[in-house]
């Protein structure tokens, strides 16, 4: 995305969120989970399950895969993708780190920006 | 050895089933043990639970829970954990034990009927790792409360409680055998895992095991984590379920059944959650009140989830919200009066501190609930302990078996009438507390007209003496088991909600 098309927010400091943490935090009216990958790497989802919109931070985060509490859903961060069940996706916000601090670009369209799966 | 990804053998080991040669699909699944003929056997062939699990995986995930849970256990087995806790949690976990236990041991029952007469191969698969999941949730809340009878003798109610009359079983048990024992797979399914485990338990575990650790119970905190994480995956029998019906033209028939089960869980939710998270749960460390635990996650989250599925509210959604700012609070009040017939100490919890907490919760408690309390305490303080207790038996209604207290409604601004509902069923008169739970008994009488209330019972002579003792007795209560005030009164001189004055030192 330009960023014509999506406002960057500032989000956390970097030293907030550690390697193989996750964090939430608000972004006007989305709420967006912060990951930082084993390795180093940042990534900015939806921070709701899009099963029952449970809140991901509260789940464990192991090895890249972070499992919800409410549902025992997984998904690899590294993707966004859900591995258990295989056929859902989170959400994916731009984002980028400076040497302080974490950034995520949040789509100029004025609405919320999150996935929704069926259990069934 | 290569493995195959859990992906590319699955479906095909999971789905194995039988071609019927020699009997018929209706004696393999008979409908009163199935609930599944309103759909032809091809249209559940597309069951397919969200979240997959093989049986390796299973063992090892279970023994890995089991190995932490009761190593937990185990280091705290010679401290002085539970003493130290606050009286109002310690009835938290005494009413839990007593009321839980047993039904999730019985629960195995519903899981291994949708395991046997649940119509796809799928879902027999899932509920068969249910069954194990309830056999175990029976036996290791069974086995930490035995840990505690010689702190505290009443834990052996986690045992006991199911094997007497005491009025909160009657309850609980009309409940579950109507929600499980004795219903049909699709119906358990629709309202076992999806109605109470999905929309209720499953997060309120959740909860409930973080309260648990804050209070600094370790043990009950990792007990309930090592639950919830078991029912995290078998409620999610239900949507898969709810789909079938669906695709099948089938969604009333799935409505009907909601609708009957989400009152049914209220209520009980109602009774035991609302009491503990509003009253019981020491003030410093609640995180929201019952309202808006419901709010968020059973208003908004749960709904959210069946509409997903083209279910709308069940009737009676303005009843039900409206009874958010009322209904449990006024059974408190019973179950504080009637203290002395439930196994566990009840909690006034109305404080000076804790009542601020009400009436910013709850908008007019003090007018509505406070001026009982304001009785209740002047009659405490002026040594008049006896005025406080009961002589006489409540009414409680057919259906749910609680006791009726439309007139708090009435004060609330909810309801008309405080007047039961009334229905005459083969020359039986009943009583109700509520348009659902009169709803529910009219549609399928069959189901509950042969119960027999606890009031019923004494009417009908099968409680000896016919008076208070000889009901504490029918409920299985010796003076020692028979609850009090968790602090002794503190509330009533101003005590704190916690860990100062009187409180902190009361059982």
């Amino acid at each position: 995305m330009s960023s014509a098309e999506v406002a960057w927010a500032d989000v956390a400091a970097l030293e907030d969120v550690w390697e193989g943490d996750v964090v939430e935090v608000d972004v006007g009216a989305d709420r967006v989970l912060l990951a930082h990958l084993p390795g180093g790497q940042l990534k900015a989802y939806q921070a709701a399950c899009p099963h029952s919109e449970f809140p991901l931070a509260a789940g464990a985060f192991d090895e890249g895969v972070l499992t919800c509490a409410a549902h025992n859903w997984e998904f690899d961060l590294a993707t966004g993708e859900s591995l258990n069940p295989s056929d859902c996706r989170l959400y994916s916000f731009p984002t980028f780190a400076t040497t302080e601090r974490i950034f995520v670009g949040i789509p100029r369209d004025g609405r919320r920006h999150y996935n929704r799966c069926r259990g069934g | 050895m290569p493995k195959l990804a859990r992906s590319d053998w699955y479906d095909l080991a999971r789905d194995t089933n039988w071609s019927f040669r020699y009997v018929s699909e209706q004696d393999v699944f008979p409908e009163e043990l199935s609930g599944t003929g309103r759909v032809p056997s091809e249209g559940w062939l597309a069951w397919d639970e969200p979240y997959k699990i093989t049986y390796r995986e299973y063992v090892h995930n279970q023994v890995t829970k089991d190995t932490t849970t009761y190593s937990v256990k185990n280091a705290f087995a010679r401290s002085t954990l539970f003493e130290k806790l606050d009286p109002g949690w310690k009835s938290v976990i005494l009413a839990h034990y007593g009321a839980i236990t047993m039904p999730e041991y019985l629960a195995s029952i519903g899981e291994a009927r949708m395991g046997r007469f649940g119509r796809a191969a799928a879902w027999r698969n899932t509920a068969t790792f249910g069954t194990l999941d309830e056999v175990r949730h029976g036996q290791i809340q069974a086995f930490f409360p035995y840990g505690l009878i010689g702190k505290e003798p009443r834990a052996d109610w986690a045992l006991k409680a199911f094997h007497t009359n005491d009025w909160i079983v009657l309850a609980v048990r009309q409940l579950f055998d109507d929600m499980f024992v004795a219903n049909d797979a699709l119906s358990i399914a629709l309202q076992l895992t999806f109605t109470l485990e999905t929309g209720f338990t499953n997060l309120q575990f959740l909860g409930m095991a973080a309260d648990a650790i804050k209070v600094g119970d370790l043990e009950f905190g990792s007990l309930i984590s090592s639950i919830q994480t078991d029912e995290a995956r078998h409620a999610q029998q239900g949507e898969p379920t709810i789909k079938v019906l669906a695709d099948n033209g089938q969604k009333d028939w799935g409505q009907f059944l909601i609708d009957h089960m989400f009152w049914r869980s209220w209520r009980v939710f109602a009774l035991l959650t609302g009491l503990s998270m509003d009253y019981y749960t020491p003030l410093e460390h609640r995180t929201m009140s019952f309202k808006e635990f419901i709010e968020d996650w059973v208003i908004k989250q749960f709904s959210d989830q069946f509409r997903d599925f083209g279910l709308e509210h069940p009737w009676y959604w303005d009843e039900f919200v409206s009874e958010l700012t009322w209904y449990h609070h006024a059974i408190h009040l019973g179950v504080w009066n009637w203290r002395p017939t439930v196994w566990w100490n009840p909690d006034a919890g109305v404080s000076p501190e804790e009542r601020v907490w009400l009436e910013e919760k709850y908008p007019g408690w003090n007018r509505t609930f406070g001026r009982y309390w304001d009785v209740i305490g002047d009659n405490i303080r002026g040594g008049k302990v006896e005025a406080t207790l009961p002589e006489t038996l409540p009414m409680v209604c057919n259906l749910c078996q609680l006791p009726i207290v439309r007139a708090a409604g009435v004060q609330a601004g909810a309801l008309a009438s405080a007047a039961p509902l009334r229905h005459t069923h083969e020359g039986r008169n009943y009583l109700f507390c509520s348009e659902p739970c009169k709803w529910i008994f009219t549609q399928r009488p069959e189901r509950f007209a042969g119960h027999l209330s606890l009031v019923d019972r004494f009417l009908a002579g099968a409680i000896t003496p016919p008076d208070l003792g000889g009901v504490l007795a029918y409920m299985g209560l010796s003076p020692a088991e028979q609850g009090q005030d968790a602090t002794g009164y503190a509330w009533a001189y101003g005590g704190t909600a916690n860990g100062s004055g009187a409180r902190a030192g009361r059982r």
